[in-house]
């Protein structure tokens, strides 16, 4: 197993892992920010809205994320590409492949964290509401200052959660041929005929992320426990 | 106590307010001076919380207008912070927030709404939490304080914006009855250096107590207005005494 | 509109795959799972602490390396591929049904123990003061418990399996993913099949959770009915 990490194999692991991370961090960051949107567009009082997030939720919570991915890569590249060929004298661009991975682990993960933050909304009392609005806070101020930080109290193990969902989704990312962790180990395993070794590879880093992630989270909880109740 | 002040501190005219069909305030007209300690009080349910709710904004009327301190009270948000700048507020469920420290809740709203430095801040929270009797209590976090050093923060919390007036919706309606003393005392210091109250609230002695006149509310409508002597010895009105006669027994 | 409803039939051909993954890995995640909460319920200590390790690193390895590992690394050992396991380690559709079972057991399992240590200790110990044996106990005060507490977070778990099928696809498993995607790389439509599949894949949710949440709404009305009556 050294002899193929020093033989220019840890390297491509190395370069993988950065991409995975990446992606992951990437993704899970902007399906926050999804989260919070949706929720406050579902506490909105146009009614609408309310019912246009729960079809979000709905249907992405049961479309496969591959069929997504899958979707996203090949429609977003020939929209982007037909749309350079009528702007004239514009060279041949293709998309970076990264866009259409991120944005489909984004929005099939903000679904799920759409939920989450509704659920952790819901939990909060009205009266932080108004002791914000006498108190003379804005809105935003409120948002931020007062409700986000109890609703990420209540929520902390369930985002130890999604992390670890979005480091695992980046897996879809080999199908796409971005040479993520588990790419670079299939192309290992198959060019140098022993697949063990390199899916076990692929298989430590996971574990390793999934407990790192969990030590992480149960910090941060304990550290929030520490005040709130 | 008055200041001698023309301009009265609260001005409540002709004021309805509707839930959907059902009509909770019915034409209520009000006006507190400067100083003055007013005591609200009738049957749950005949809207004394609500119109008090209405004085700062946190529920909207339908009819007649609110002025505090000459502001007047639109549903607009440049409005609305003005007047809540004049106006403290004291909630049955203290609404304390639970993820802050003590310091940190009577020192968010002046760091981030009044843009006090941190340092000024927390000076002006330790002589609030002083003055409410709590200040070695400054680092816990209002989980770990009883029901009644929590009410005398948010006491304490909303004194840190220098109010003008002070509104208490049932301070003390959710507390253990040991505690109701101690909450009830924040309170009548609070008036002996003159500041505007006007209070929601059950307690009878305290209304006797403290107040320049008590309110007497039923079924959405001022039914009553009386200096404590005359309103607890010598009701005017059959709704009163019938009040009076249940919660004094 | 002949050559929507001509993929439509194309890819409907997939559903029994699709299907067939999807209830069997989910009756075998099931009966696993059970055993591996039963066992590390029954006998805490160092093995089940393993156990639980064993299944904690599972749920964090992405299943599309499992099926990999399966489907391209299995058949290089001898042992499988000189034995009568090589039957089913040479179908991709079986390579797949394993690997999902195996997930769904590591999630599963978890949702039991969790369940079961969530369960309020009065209520096991007013049944056992009532002079219940240790399985009456179980059958009267824990398992209703467990079904109310574990079935919601079950219900997700299920609609995962349902949605984690389609990866099937990528060990050349002709499921109704795989035939979108054949139409895909055939004709160059991108939309068509891909919708069309989607479009599969959500009805197919639809009818689960409604089959879960009524499944839930019986066994809830009738666990509480048995602690009654006891």
């Amino acid at each position: 197993m050294l002899d193929y990490l020093t033989s220019g194999w840890g390297l491509q692991f190395l370069r993988a892992i950065g991409t995975s991370l990446t992606v992951a961090a990437l993704s899970f960051v902007f399906c926050i920010l999804i989260g919070i949107l949706c929720t406050l567009l579902s506490r909105n009082d146009f009614r609408g809205s309310a019912s246009l997030v729960n079809l979000y939720t709905y249907v992405f919570r049961s479309l496969p994320d591959i069929l997504l991915l899958i979707l996203i890569f090949y429609s977003l590249d020939g929209a982007i590409q037909s749309l350079l060929n009528r702007l004239p004298g514009s060279s041949d661009i293709r998309l970076n492949a990264y866009v259409p991975a991120i944005m489909s682990t984004s929005i099939v993960l903000g679904a799920y964290a759409t939920e989450l933050f509704k659920a952790g909304w819901a939990d909060i009392p009205k009266g932080q509401f108004e002791a914000g609005q006498a108190l003379g806070f804005t809105r935003v101020q409120s948002l931020v200052l007062v409700i986000l930080p109890q609703v990420y109290r209540k929520i902390i193990p369930h985002l130890g959660s999604l992390s670890l969902i979005s480091m695992k989704e980046t897996a879809l990312l080999s199908v796409i041929g971005i040479p993520d962790i588990v790419r670079t180990a299939s192309i290992g395993a198959r060019s140098t005929g022993s697949p063990f070794v390199f899916y076990g590879i692929a298989i430590a880093i996971f574990v390793i992320f999934a407990i790192l992630c969990s030590r992480v989270f149960a910090y941060l909880e304990s550290r929030a426990r520490a005040g709130a109740q | 106590m008055t200041e001698g002040s023309p301009a009265p501190a609260i001005e409540i005219s002709s004021m309805s307010k509707w839930f959907g069909p059902f009509q909770v305030l019915d034409d209520i007209d009000l006006k507190v001076m400067p100083g003055e300690r007013i005591v609200v009080c009738g049957p749950s349910g005949s809207g004394k919380s609500t119109m008090i709710r209405c004085i700062n904004g946190l529920e909207p009327f339908q009819k007649g207008r609110i002025a505090v301190h000459g502001q007047e009270l639109i549903q607009k948000a440049r409005t609305l912070d003005a007047v809540r700048k004049n106006v403290g507020m004291v909630f049955q469920q203290f609404n304390l927030f639970p993820h802050l420290t003590v310091l940190d809740n009577c020192t968010l709203a002046q760091r981030w709404v009044h843009k006090v430095p941190r340092a000024a801040a927390e000076k002006i929270a330790m002589a609030q939490l002083e003055k409410v009797r709590i200040p070695e209590q400054s680092r816990k976090y209002p989980s770990q304080l009883s029901g009644g050093q929590q009410q005398r923060v948010a006491i304490a919390r909303s004194l840190c914006l220098r109010p003008k007036v002070m509104l208490f919706d049932e301070p003390t309606s959710s507390l253990d009855p040991e505690m109701v003393r101690e909450v009830l005392d924040t309170m009548a210091d609070l008036a002996r250096d003159g500041m505007t109250i006007i209070c929601v609230t059950h307690e009878m002695g305290f209304a006797r107590g403290i107040a320049d006149r008590i309110v007497f509310m039923d079924q959405g409508k001022v039914v009553e207005e009386a200096p404590p002597a005359e309103f607890f010895d010598k009701p005017r009105e059959a709704r009163t005494r019938k009040f009076l006669d249940q919660v004094v027994r | 509109m002949t050559v929507l409803l001509g993929y439509l039939h194309e890819i409907l051909q997939g559903l029994t795959t699709t299907l067939s993954l999807f209830l069997i890995s989910l009756v075998i995640g099931f009966v696993a799972a059970t055993i591996v909460a039963a066992f590390q319920i029954r006998f805490p200590g160092v093995l089940a602490g393993a156990v639980w390790s064993l299944m904690f690193c599972i749920r964090g390895v992405p299943l599309l390396l499992i099926l990999y590992v399966v489907y391209y690394g299995f058949p290089l050992l001898p042992f499988i591929r000189e034995t009568a396991l090589w039957t089913v380690f040479a179908s991709p559709y079986w390579c797949a049904i394993i690997c999902l079972a195996f997930v769904e057991m590591a999630f599963t399992s978890e949702i039991i123990r969790g369940a079961y240590y969530q369960t309020p200790k009065e209520q096991v110990e007013a049944a056992r003061s009532l002079g219940l044996s240790s399985f009456q106990t179980f059958r009267v005060a824990i398992l209703p418990a467990m079904l109310r507490n574990g079935f919601p977070p079950y219900t997700t778990e299920v609609i995962l399996l349902c949605k984690s099928t389609a990866l099937a696809f990528t060990i050349t498993v002709m499921d109704i993913m795989g035939y979108a995607n054949e139409i895909r790389a055939r004709t160059l439509d991108i939309y068509q099949p891909l919708l069309i599949a989607g479009a599969i894949y959500i009805c197919t949710v639809v009818v689960t959770r409604l089959i879960l949440s009524s499944l839930f709404n019986m066994i809830a009305v009738g666990g509480a009915e048995t602690a009654d009556q006891k």
